[in-house]
């Protein structure tokens, strides 16, 4: 499985560049899709979910063309939108039920099983009787991973999936993705939280203002700021200084005033120390640069 | 899997439908709604009327319909809003993502809405079924009933869904949507449904869907045609939404597809709309056709069928027909060639005179055939016509100008195909008016309306038809072997008709005369119902033969009377010439399937109806009694009905099933080549000259149909009329016709005659006249030498006059007083006037008398029941042209009102009432119980005295106003055929507008003009040039409009203006402090010649009348 992704462009009709030749190659495994809000993420996401068309370029997932095979790609894909909260009058087993048979699931008794795992994987079981549109936010988030999967998709593409969730839902979600990132699929996970992807994503890409800035491993983009993250103690006058100036990605109040992470191309001061950067410093160094330039 | 996806959305919808409130609310109106309308239609005390419990279909059909206009709204609201909501729901997108096509998408949201309307459909068709079966008792048909959700819900909401999906996706804008759907479907259902042929009615409301458990749908392949019309439409939007929808397609190659199907069914839309304005038009420009063929060989002339053989055979959906004719040459000249009709359906094989074949031409219906040797006057020859197929309705009864020709007709809320002819496997009507078999000449012409007159020939028909079923026709019948009769009428007749179908006989033979009935098998409905009268039977059919014959003065001509029963969609039409529906044949009524159009079919609720009112009135309620009155009812309301009672259908009148033809039209003819006219004018006579009745103004109208009659002949003569005929008024609801004219005039003809001859006299002399020619034709030259010798009177000049001048009489009627008179010992009532006819025509005026009677209103009749003036005495007063009567009566009891109708006549309104108030003062006079001639007044106005009345010259109005602009603009240069309105009290014009009353001044004409009461914008005068330059009394004519609806009139004031030598003085009256009648205004001074009173609209009062101004000499 592999979606190959060449010199797309997607210009909206009030003329704004929302995409600007993207080149990508996404392979089995979890993908990232990290960026700002504005950055293209989600117009790249509904071109891959065949919601609208690219303005140029090209885009094959398992050799199918996706201007002109939509039927077999919608046939691989599971898709679960940034917002996900109004429903037709549908009780939570119901919307399943449709999404299932729309996917193709033909046996009720296939499609009753599988909803019926599947609320449970979710924890919507106790709520299966109850109106999809009278959910909590975080049970409607739910119901959106599992329609999702509902049909064994062999694309998962989920947009700002976490957005909403609580700590504990939003580790359960995790260990979904990372449980079905095992299986010979692709799942593309768009966010502008690090920490979503951090921990599972074998590879990730970048976006700015409709640009592709970065692709590779998680590791890869790491390591591009290593040598840029720093940790020191300062005062409260310096904090208020150093806010200004740099990008911080820290804050932890001492005896003395404050303990601060920061990234910064260059840095010195008085006990500043080194840090081993993770994907967060990565993250803001990216960001922090591109915007430099 | 494409089938399954549709299901899994189909689903899905239905699921969301069901749980919409909209929906369910709409669900919950209709199944309570319809569920109480249909008890309400069975319960038999509702006084819902007979049609909804007779027929098997009528409550399925009336549900479905009803059910379709609360469907085709709501469609709207569910269809757009589930486009609106899919885009508003972000979850739409996960499904959007699915593997499925735009089609599926749409076609399984389609079928999910469609199914849910189809359940409730399906319910409420179920509903009807059953309460149909209660109502009926019979299953029969049931599953023809199934057609209903098919034809008329299916094609509406396939229509209506692709409408407004189609509309959604192009406009994108739910308000706007609504906003344009609503307003096509409110400018279909108000507008434009009417017209087109109906084909504008996407709602199905003016499809003719009756179902008639004897023949059927009227036209099933019409209705077909129209339904497809909008299925197919439907399908084209459904598919251009498909192809619209914002969705990528699954596959971009066939994206296109939805567009070439969308194409492809407006085609087919398209096509079936051309289909089916093709029916009908063609059907209109054929009857164009066939009228125009009646018209130009009206006048040739023709041979005189004598004798018909026919021998039919019924052939499914076919007859085969060997006829067999004597034709005569009766006229004085030679016939070089013979003319007859046939109905164009019938495929003429041959015609041939002793063996050998004759050439001939066909025109449509007319067959030309030239004789090699010309048929000498008197001259007698032997035709055999050999023919067969089909009948063509469209030539029946052409006298419906074809472009406004309309094939429907509404019962209740029912559509119904008239059908003028039934030509089935199982079932048979033709009359004559089919030409299923040929006539001599051609049949009516509108050039020479008057002049079709069908010959008396003797008849003799046999009939080969199914086993099984039963041919009924005139004369007697026999039948040899299963399935074949043989009818032999004993008397020449005009016309014979064919009836076959799965009938069961009844037969009665009182005093000679047998009485058949025919009943469908499954209709004996009303069996149980005269279970008690078996014995009774004989006397009450006497009673009630000697009941109409009494009044009519006509012994039956026939050896028997034969009902049959037709079904509801058989034409009830009549020549514009003719009383005769053709409904009533010689020796035979065509009555409707189960009597649906008689009120008093209904047995059940008559017979429930019939005991209380009994038991209200203290009388011992027996069976026999009751079932006697159920049958006299029946008789008395519609076979041997008088005018002016009311039925439920506009499609039936008095005449509709009157037994007279029977006695008059089909036994005889008044022929005349100089006024053909004349027949009509008898018929009219014989008919009605002992019906006392006079039709009254209509509220919503403000003229009778005798007002707009006189102010027709007051323009044109009947001569004129008849040729140009009268205009179509639009939107009016009673609408004078050239019959009702034909019809008024030829009493009047008649009547003139009568009073100027005695009644009894003149009538033995033209019974005499009709005895002495049944079953044959009367001539004119017969009838005016028995004139001539019997009167010395010379009828030519008289009807020439008559029927070519529109010299009409008029009535002055003066000197009313009431008063009581000594007569003998006991004190008695004395009512005397004088009437006076200053025109040159001779004329006549009904005098009626109401006298207070205290056990009237006591009278167990419902408020329509109640004639509107009961006369207790009435007479007729002759009035030579310029001659004048005085007419005194005296009366035990006190009258209360004397009505005079004037008949023909310069005289409005035709009808004038006078209330008498009080008979207080006695004088010691001579009492006055007669018509006395006395010395011609030729004018009652008096030397001293000059009065403008508002139909004089020198009354004008001044009509600046506030009337609605856009009125204005609509209405702009629409002048009113007839100058006068309606007294509307509780809406008066915001316009000077004139009216007719009684108690308006006039001479012949009590008019006057109202308005609304306002701040003195609109004026009236009145100028007068004064004879005499001296001191007048001037006053002014007050009405205070105490007739009906006055409760809305405060008392009005009257400001009026009198223009004088000393200037102009305003003058002020309160009608509170006036009697109705001349009120003075005051003695003023006039030296200059003219003087002028001014009216304005200045009241308190709700409207104000302007009668007339008199201008009195002061003594």
């Amino acid at each position: 499985m592999k979606i190959e992704i060449t010199g797309l462009n997607k210009v909206y009709s009030n003329g704004k560049h929302a995409l600007s030749d993207i080149n990508l190659s996404i392979e089995n495994g979890m993908f990232g899709l990290l960026g700002p809000n504005g950055a293209g993420k989600s117009s790249l996401m509904r071109i891959l979910v065949t919601l609208s068309t690219p303005s140029g370029g090209s885009v094959k997932i398992d050799g199918y063309d996706l201007m002109k095979e939509r039927g077999e790609i919608r046939k691989m894909l599971g898709y679960l939108p940034q917002d996900f909260r109004f429903f037709s009058n549908l009780k939570t087993w119901e919307f399943l039920d449709y999404a299932a048979g729309l996917a193709g699931l033909n046996s009720k008794i296939t499609r009753r099983q599988k909803v019926d795992e599947w609320l449970e994987k979710v924890g919507l079981f106790d709520a299966r009787d109850r109106q999809a549109n009278k959910l909590s936010g975080g049970m409607k988030r739910r119901l959106g991973i599992a329609q999702a999967l509902i049909a064994d998709p062999k694309i998962i593409i989920v947009d700002e999936p976490t957005t909403g969730l609580d700590p504990e839902e939003r580790i359960r979600f995790r260990n979904i993705l990372s449980e079905l990132s095992q299986k010979e699929i692709i799942i593309i996970l768009s966010t502008h939280i690090v920490g979503d992807i951090s921990s599972v994503c074998r590879d990730l890409a970048l976006l700015s203002n409709g640009f592709l800035k970065f692709n590779g491993s998680p590791e890869a983009l790491i390591d591009k700021a290593r040598g840029h993250v720093w940790q020191v103690q300062v005062s409260g006058i310096d904090y208020d200084l150093m806010k200004e100036k740099y990008a911080i990605t820290s804050t932890i109040p001492s005896a003395d005033g404050w303990e601060i992470q920061l990234v910064a191309e260059n840095f010195a001061y008085a006990g500043a120390i080194e840090i081993e950067p993770n994907l967060e410093h990565a993250y803001v160094y990216f960001m922090e640069s591109f915007i430099d330039q | 899997m494409t089938f399954h996806l549709i299901r899994t959305i189909a689903r899905y919808e239905m699921r969301t439908l069901l749980r919409s409130w909209f929906f369910r609310i709409f669900v919950g109106l209709s199944i309570v709604g319809l569920g109480i309308f249909n008890v309400a239609m069975n319960l038999q005390s509702s006084g819902a009327p007979w049609i909804y419990r007779a027929l098997g279909a009528s409550i399925p059909y009336a549900n479905l319909i009803i059910l379709n206009l609360g469907q085709a709204i709501v469609a709207v609201f569910l269809a757009s809003e589930f486009l609106k909501q899919d885009r508003k729901n972000d979850t739409v997108e996960v499904i959007y993502a699915r593997s499925m096509s735009n089609g599926q998408y749409i076609i399984g949201k389609t079928l999910g809405i469609l199914s849910v309307f189809f359940v409730l459909n399906l319910l409420v068709l179920l509903m009807g079924i059953g309460f149909s079966f209660l109502s009926t008792a019979s299953s029969q048909n049931v599953v023809f009933y199934l057609a209903y959700p098919l034809l008329i819900s299916l094609p509406t909401l396939v229509f209506i869904l692709g409408l407004s999906f189609f509309m959604m996706v192009l406009v994108k804008n739910q308000a706007v949507t609504f906003i344009i759907l609503l307003g096509y479907i409110a400018l279909s259902i108000f507008y434009l449904n009417q017209k087109a042929f109906h084909l504008f009615d996407y709602i199905a409301y003016q499809v003719p869907m009756m179902y008639s458990s004897i023949s059927g749908f009227g036209n099933f392949t019409e209705i077909i045609i129209h339904r497809c019309i909008y299925l197919f439409l439907g399908i084209g939007l459904i598919a251009m939404t498909i192809y619209l929808l914002q969705r990528l397609p699954q596959n971009p190659k066939l994206a296109i597809v939805p567009l070439y199907i969308g194409i492809f069914f407006f085609l087919l839309g398209g096509l079936t709309v051309y289909k089916y304005l093709d029916i009908k038009q063609t059907a209109s420009a054929f009857r164009q056709s066939a009228l125009a063929i009646n018209n130009q060989f009206a006048t040739s002339p023709r041979a005189t069928v004598t004798a018909y053989s026919i021998n039919l055979e019924h052939r499914e959906n076919q007859i085969a027909v060997e006829a067999n004719l004597e034709i005569e040459n009766q006229t004085t000249q030679s016939l070089d060639t013979l003319f007859f009709s046939l109905n164009p359906g019938l495929l003429l094989n041959k015609i041939s005179v002793n063996g050998q074949s004759l050439s001939f031409k066909r025109n449509i219906q007319l067959i030309i055939v030239p004789l090699t040797s010309p048929l000498q006057p008197h001259d007698k020859l032997h035709l055999s016509f050999q023919y067969e197929g089909v009948i063509d309705e469209n030539i029946c009864f052409l006298d419906k100008d074809p472009k406004t020709y309309e094939d429907n007709f509404n019962l209740e809320v029912f559509t119904l195909r008239k059908s003028y002819a039934f030509l089935q496997k199982n079932y048979v009507c033709l009359t004559s008016e089919s030409l299923w078999y040929p006539i001599s000449g051609v049949g009516y012409s509108s050039t020479k309306p008057m002049f079709f007159n069908s010959d008396f020939a003797l008849y003799t028909l046999k009939v080969k038809t199914t086993p099984n079923l039963t041919a009924i026709s005139q004369g007697k019948i026999s039948q040899p072997q299963k399935g074949v009769f043989e009818f032999k009428p004993e008397y020449p007749l005009s016309k014979i008709s064919l009836v076959i179908g799965n009938y069961k006989k009844y037969s009665l033979k009182v005093d000679s005369l047998e009485y058949n009935l025919f009943t469908i098998k499954g209709d004996e409905y009303f069996e149980p119902g005269f279970k008690n009268i078996a014995d009774t039977l004989p006397f009450l059919i006497r009673e009630l033969k000697k009941e109409y014959e009494l009044n009519l003065g006509l012994p039956y001509p026939f050896k028997r009377l034969t009902l049959a029963e037709v079904p509801v969609h058989f034409a009830l039409d009549n020549h514009e010439y003719s009383y005769t529906s053709d409904a009533m044949q010689p020796e035979m009524i065509l009555y409707p399937e189960k009597g649906v159009l008689f009120d008093d079919s209904d047995f059940k609720t008559r017979k429930v109806r019939i005991e209380k009112e009994m038991k209200r009135n203290n009388q011992e309620a027996l069976s026999v009694e009751i079932e006697s009155r159920m049958l006299k009812d029946l008789v008395r309301n519609n076979f041997i009905a008088k005018q002016g009672h009311y039925y439920d259908f506009e499609t039936v009148n008095w005449t509709t099933y009157s037994l007279f033809p029977l006695y008059y039209s089909f036994i005889t003819q008044l022929k005349s080549d100089t006024w053909p006219i004349l027949n009509t004018a008898f018929e009219a006579y014989v008919m009605e000259r002992n019906n006392n009745f006079s039709s009254n103004s209509q509220w919503y109208e403000g003229l009778s149909k005798d007002e707009k009659i006189n102010l027709e002949l007051n323009r044109s003569s009947l001569k004129e009329l008849l040729s140009a005929g009268i205009p179509p008024i639009k939107d009016e609801r009673n609408p004078l016709l050239l019959r009702d004219i034909m019809i008024s005039k030829g009493k009047h003809l008649f009547n003139v005659l009568r009073a100027k001859y005695g009644e009894a006299g003149l009538d033995s002399l033209l019974y005499g006249l009709i005895k002495n020619h049944t079953h044959k034709p009367l001539y004119y030259e017969e009838l005016s030498s028995v004139f001539e010798s019997k009167y010395k009177f010379d009828l030519a000049p008289y009807i020439q006059n008559w029927y070519t001048q529109k010299t009409s009489p008029g009535f002055l009627i003066d000197n009313i007083s009431s008063y009581k008179v000594v007569a003998g010992e006991a004190t008695k009532f004395q009512i005397r006037f004088t009437v006076s006819n200053p025109e040159k025509s001779d004329g006549i005026v009904t005098l009626s008398i109401e006298l207070n009677n205290p056990n009237r209103d006591q009278r167990n009749e419902e408020w329509w029941e109640r004639d509107d003036f009961k006369d207790d005495f009435s007479r007729k007063i002759f009035l030579p042209a310029q001659s004048s009567r005085e007419v005194g009566y005296i009366f035990d009891t006190e009258p209360t009102r004397m009505s005079l109708v004037t008949h023909i006549s310069k005289n409005l309104p035709t009808n004038l009432k006078y209330d008498f108030t009080g008979f207080s003062e006695t004088r010691n006079v001579a009492v006055l119980d007669t018509i006395k001639e006395v010395p011609f007044i030729s004018d009652a106005k008096k030397d001293n005295e000059i009065i403008v009345d508002n139909e004089d010259p020198g009354f004008s109005v001044n009509q600046t106003g506030d009337r609605a602009y856009l009125k204005s603009i609509i209405k702009k240069g629409d002048q009113p055929r007839y100058p006068y309105s309606p007294i509307r009290s509780w809406n008066p014009p915001a316009e000077w507008k004139a009216v007719l009353h009684s108690s308006l001044n006039g001479s012949y004409i009590h008019s006057a003009y109202y308005t609304r009461g306002g701040n003195g914008e609109r004026t009236i005068s009145w100028k007068a040039r004064l004879p005499e330059k001296t001191t007048y009394d001037v006053y002014f004519y007050l009405d205070k409009a105490n007739f009906g609806w006055q409760r809305n009139n405060k008392s009005p004031e009257y400001n009026l203006t009198v223009f004088h030598d000393g200037g102009a003085e305003k003058i002020k009256r309160s009608s509170d402090n006036e009697e109705n009648g001349w009120i003075s205004l005051g003695t003023f001074t006039f030296t200059s010649d003219s003087a002028k009173v001014e009216l304005s609209n200045l009241t308190n009062g709700n409207m104000i009348f302007a009668d007339a101004v008199k201008w009195v000499i002061s003594k």
